[in-house]
């Protein structure tokens, strides 16, 4: 049985497909299209899906969609009637697209593919709860869900057992603590729904000095709950995020690609700081919520929040905590397919989402072919010549672009498609954000340590494969370790094992061999303002435009001194 | 001959845009002042809100209980 999980129209649209419960394929649309955070129909996601799992779309059983469009519509229209006549300008802009897609889902699926099978509607919170608590390793567990707006809810909590989820809890928009995050990204001059991460990165360069700020504009309570005081917001009757009356609280805005300036790192930090008390709050009543449940699954935009994801064992009770590789809108297909499965059709069985890699991958003969057609020179390894190439080139500073094997799904660049470089050089941050990835000086670089090898360096407790909890790394490691330790002494850690991806941590082991240190920079393969890379094209692409020294597409390893011809400008399209 | 009449047709599909876009705004503030605008004016002298704009400090908390029952096929089924 085949059902396909489709995701799109707001941001980050995807596709995912399960096999007899199993998910065996998924991945976004943007890598196709090259638009960041694509919310086009995933017409190409879903093709890949199906030639993926060897079948037509005639053999896809049921179509899972990963929220129910009518119940969005009317709170759409909720808002309009509440906030008229201000909602004129974004009544009229919004409701074509309405009228043109988003209420017309069974006629696009008919059109685009040529479907007319059953058609399933899974509530947006609950395809977060499905993609995370049913593709947990957990038999049950309590569940918190937590993103800018579903349909109506932007924050719930449950519980999970078995094959079966239970939300008991919720808030309602325009209460969002995920559009409170998403409104000072905009407010601090980046990009809403794209840059949330850099404010979380930002954070730790300032002080909360803009607490009792932000304690104006939300009201938390002791359970976790909260409400937004929506005379400080626009969001919910225009495309602007914030009003006048807040900027009188926090001072003017800082204009995009303006400098950094140290009022807002103050308020980047109250933020944060805003972000962790309502999450623990929430937690420690989700706990009590859940008579004492141990496992905990987070899903939802907010759970890429990894500051906060790597403090929850010590600021809660729980122990055990699982975020899927793809917590954000972009899983919510995988999520509304496992939904599907699981809870509309009853099955038992689990799709347990243990690998983040469920992207396209290319074969020797399809790089080699490309390789010899583009004129490029290269050099073809073995695996073990090129683990041990790479792990010396990395040894002696060099940046090398990592292709390897099936495509990551999800926000993050796990191993398949990323740029790695030697953490021990105190000069490789401003080599990496300044001549490769043309980004902002404040934004930290991650770290990839095999488990066993964790706790050596990092005060870390739990397996962290999906690169979504921050821990701090290890005070006397600090100093061996410039590249990947941020200002307040963490890193956004990736753990891997030899099972997980044994090629990656083959590499890993040989850089080991010559310094001493098994962790590696790992950053995604991409420029600023572009989707990671996909194709061995676009992969060569982003290696000419930009600083890379050497790329490794599988076994063949190009120089960049041997190739200078550069297909494009990186740093002229790098951009939010 | 192709290329002398792909520069005017390219302008009318334009011009054509345009005026579409302008029509569908005039036809959809229409809509907005009669539908929104009328439900708007009922709902406020009915002290109706659809939407929490404030912080209610009285409040113990703002939770909102879910209704708990079995979801039906049926449910599935709807986009609603």
């Amino acid at each position: 049985m085949h059902i396909l999980g489709i995701a799109c129209f707001y941001h980050d649209s995807s596709a995912a497909i399960l096999k007899d419960g199993k998910i065996t394929a998924a991945a976004q649309e943007e890598r196709w299209t090259r638009k960041k955070h694509d919310t086009s129909f995933p017409i190409n996601a879903i093709k890949y899906c199906l030639r993926e799992a060897g079948i037509t779309i005639k053999e896809v059983d049921c179509v899972a969609f990963y929220e129910k469009p009518l119940l969005k519509f009317e709170r759409l229209l909720s808002s309009h009637i509440e906030m008229f006549p201000k909602s004129l300008g974004t009544f009229t802009k919004a409701l074509p697209s309405w009228a043109i897609e988003k209420l017309r889902i069974p006629s696009i699926l008919s059109k685009k593919l040529g479907y007319k099978g059953e058609l399933l509607y899974i509530e947006h919170h609950m395809t977060h709860a499905a993609g995370s608590f049913l593709a947990s390793p957990f038999s049950e567990a309590a569940i918190l869900t937590v993103d800018g707006v579903g349909e109506w809810a932007t924050t719930t909590l449950g519980t999970g057992k078995d094959n079966n989820i239970t939300l008991l809890k919720e808030i309602h928009f325009p209460n969002s603590i995920g559009l409170l995050y998403s409104m000072v990204t905009g407010y601090l001059g980046f990009k809403v729904n794209n840059d949330e991460y850099k404010v979380m990165g930002l954070a730790p360069y300032g002080k909360p000095t803009y607490y009792e700020q932000m304690k104006k504009i939300i009201d938390i309570k002791q359970d976790g709950s909260y409400r937004l005081d929506m005379s400080y917001f626009a969001f919910h009757y225009k495309e602007r995020m914030h009003n006048r009356k807040f900027e009188q609280l926090f001072g003017p805005p800082r204009k995009k690609e303006g400098e950094v300036e140290e009022r807002h790192k103050d308020v980047a930090a109250s933020l944060q700081k805003i972000l962790e008390e309502t999450y623990f709050k929430m937690l420690n009543h989700l706990y009590e919520l859940s008579g004492g449940m141990k496992n905990l699954c987070i899903s939802g935009g907010v759970a890429l929040n990894s500051v906060a994801n790597g403090k929850i064992t010590k600021q809660t009770k729980f122990r055990n905590v699982y975020v899927s590789p793809a917590p954000s809108d972009a899983g919510s297909s995988a999520g509304a397919a496992i939904a599907a499965w699981n809870m509309a059709l009853g099955k038992k069985e689990r799709s347990r989402m243990q690998t983040a890699y469920l992207g396209p991958s290319y074969d020797e003969a399809y790089i080699e072919n490309f390789l010899t057609e583009k004129g490029i020179k290269y050099v073809k390894l073995t695996e073990t010549e090129l683990i041990r190439k790479a792990a010396k080139l990395l040894r002696e500073n060099n940046v090398v672009g990592w292709f390897s094997g099936r495509m990551e799904f999800g926000e993050r660049a796990l191993g398949a498609r990323s740029i790695l470089a030697n953490p021990c050089n105190p000069e490789m941050k401003d080599i990496l954000n300044l001549k490769v990835k043309h980004r902002e000086k404040f934004r930290p670089f991650a770290p990839v340590v095999p488990l066993e090898d964790a706790k050596k360096y990092f005060d870390c407790d739990l397996e962290v494969p999906f690169m979504s909890f921050v821990y701090p790394v290890k005070e006397k490691m600090r100093q061996k370790l410039p590249a990947i330790t941020h200002i307040d002494g963490t890193g956004r850690l990736q753990t891997i094992t030899k099972e997980q991806n044994p090629r990656y941590y083959k590499l890993i082991k040989e850089f080991e061999k010559l310094s001493g240190i098994p962790i590696l920079v790992n950053t995604s393969f991409n420029i600023r303002g572009e989707p990671i890379v996909m194709t061995p094209e676009h992969a060569y692409r982003c290696f000419t435009g930009t600083e890379i020294d050497y790329l490794a597409l599988e076994n063949f390893l190009i120089d960049r001194k041997e190739n200078t011809k550069d297909w494009w400008d990186s740093e002229k399209l790098a951009k939010d | 001959m192709i290329k002398i009449l792909s520069a005017p047709l390219n302008a009318f599909i334009k011009f054509g845009k345009k005026v579409g876009e302008f029509n569908s705004k005039v036809l959809l503030t229409a809509v907005y002042i009669t539908a929104i605008g009328i439900t708007a004016i009922i709902a406020k002298a009915a002290r109706k809100h659809f939407l929490e704009l404030k912080i209610q400090p009285e409040k113990q908390s703002y939770w909102i209980n879910r209704e708990q029952k079995q979801t039906t096929m049926e449910e599935f089924k709807r986009s609603f």
